[in-house]
């Protein structure tokens, strides 16, 4: 089971944050953490470019899931 | 990546340039577009501070507002949303714009100012980047307002009615809005219609594209990757090219005479520290809450009545700085500003610990 990190509803930049702390304490790979505004997954996704990491995105009403895994 | 990078320069760049379009064609010097200053032009406008040279209803606001309405809708991104802090959100904003009211401007304006050749703007971003790092440090250990969450369609519209009502108002100036008719910044303007299309240009480019002033710094030291730079750099490269093209004569590289600004190093550097440290904490510079709020985010809503509230106060009670100087109550409201939000923190990061 793929580990979700919830990050709906925060403001810029908590869940670049998040995704953060998880990347760097070790967290397995793949995981997903779920955002609800553009603006947080654009932040994401060029800190996971800078990481190395790959991520694939899904979105399910507005909601952007957003799947991260090795590259 | 090489496309984007030029993307960013370029949006940097339309901003600059509209900005510097708006100065030739009437607004105040090195204000072609200033969110703070122009909050403040509003509320005096309304009559909620009396400085008679600061009154009038900017379009470029109403601008803004609207043309973030319009594309967040077309994109499919207007959500109404809130419930996350709404009082403190309040105070930060109260905050964000007394410190803004001490240095002469938003931090779109620092990078106006700093483009036409004015120095004591240099002193002011430095204040902005300690504010911004000041407000990462916060985050880092847990600081957090807590989670929003969705409302009813109605609440997402109060921004754009606001905006609507404001058109209203000045396009029939009825006698209880104060219009300055005396000398200052508010006697400067650019025809009306045109500061409207340059709002909505700025607005709908800015829904887009996310831009925040104090976002493209925090990323960079976050992410440390500078890439995002490059967007307040075209901000001020294209506002020096379009200042030495447009208006030659005005360009004055150092720190005496610059238009609408003083030059006390200390000031400067604190009221953008204030700033750079609310606009981490809030999530956005004046700019990027101005663009949220329209496209529902209550919360911003909350920040943007505080910054407006802030305005009228800090004129009211003398905290804002003229072009001469200071005064001391301004001082003291941006040190105790700034001590209140490090306490305000400190006590936020101390209950999300225990709550776990």
């Amino acid at each position: 089971m793929k580990e979700i990190i919830d990050a709906r509803g925060r403001s810029c930049p908590e869940p670049l944050f998040f995704t953060k702390r998880a990347v760097e304490s070790g967290i397995n790979l793949p995981f997903i953490v779920v955002v609800d505004n553009p603006s947080a997954l654009e932040n994401i996704k060029r800190y996971l470019n800078k990481a190395g990491l790959d991520c694939s995105v899904e979105e399910k009403d507005r909601e952007y899931y957003i799947s991260i895994s090795k590259s | 990546m090489k496309e984007n990078r030029l993307l960013l320069i370029i949006t940097g760049g339309v901003i600059g340039l509209m900005a510097i379009l708006l100065v030739k064609l009437g607004n105040p010097h090195n204000m072609g577009l200033c969110v703070a200053c122009f909050y403040r032009d509003i509320v005096g406008a309304l009559g909620l501070h009396r400085t008679a040279t600061v009154q009038y209803l900017r379009p470029e606001i109403i601008g803004l507002i609207l043309g973030s309405f319009i594309m967040a809708t077309a994109k499919r991104e207007f959500r109404p949303r809130g419930g996350s802090s709404p009082i403190i959100r309040f105070v930060l904003g109260f905050l964000m714009m007394t410190g803004a009211m001490v240095f002469l401007g938003c931090p779109l304006r620092m990078l106006l100012r700093l483009g036409n050749g004015d120095l004591n703007a240099l002193i002011g971003l430095f204040g902005f980047v300690g504010g911004i790092w000041l407000g990462i440090q916060f985050l880092k250990n847990g600081y957090s307002l807590g989670k929003s969450s969705t409302q009813p369609l109605i609440n997402g519209y109060f921004m754009s009615a606001f905006a609507v009502i404001l058109l209203v108002l000045l396009i029939a100036s009825p006698t209880f809005i104060f219009f300055t008719e005396t000398r200052g910044p508010g006697f400067f303007r650019a025809p009306l219609i045109l500061s409207l299309v340059a709002g909505l240009i700025i607005g709908a480019l800015a829904q887009r594209t996310r831009l925040c002033t104090a976002g493209d710094i925090r990323n960079t030291i976050i992410i440390k990757d500078p890439t995002f730079l490059l967007r307040p750099f075209g901000i001020l490269l294209f506002t020096l090219i379009g200042s030495l093209i447009l208006n030659p004569t005005s360009f004055e590289l150092g720190f005496l005479n610059q238009p609408f600004a003083y030059s006390d190093h200390i000031w400067n550097f604190l009221g953008m520290l204030l700033l750079g440290l609310t606009s981490v904490l809030l999530g956005g510079c004046p700019l990027r809450q101005t663009i949220m709020a329209a496209e529902g985010d209550g919360d911003s809503v909350f920040t943007i009545i505080g910054m407006m509230l802030g305005a009228a106060f800090s004129h009211n009670f003398g905290f804002a700085a003229s072009t001469a100087y200071v005064p001391l109550y301004g001082k003291i409201a941006v040190v105790a500003g700034l001590l209140l939000v490090i306490l305000l923190g400190w006590h936020i990061i101390k209950y999300e610990k225990v709550k776990g």
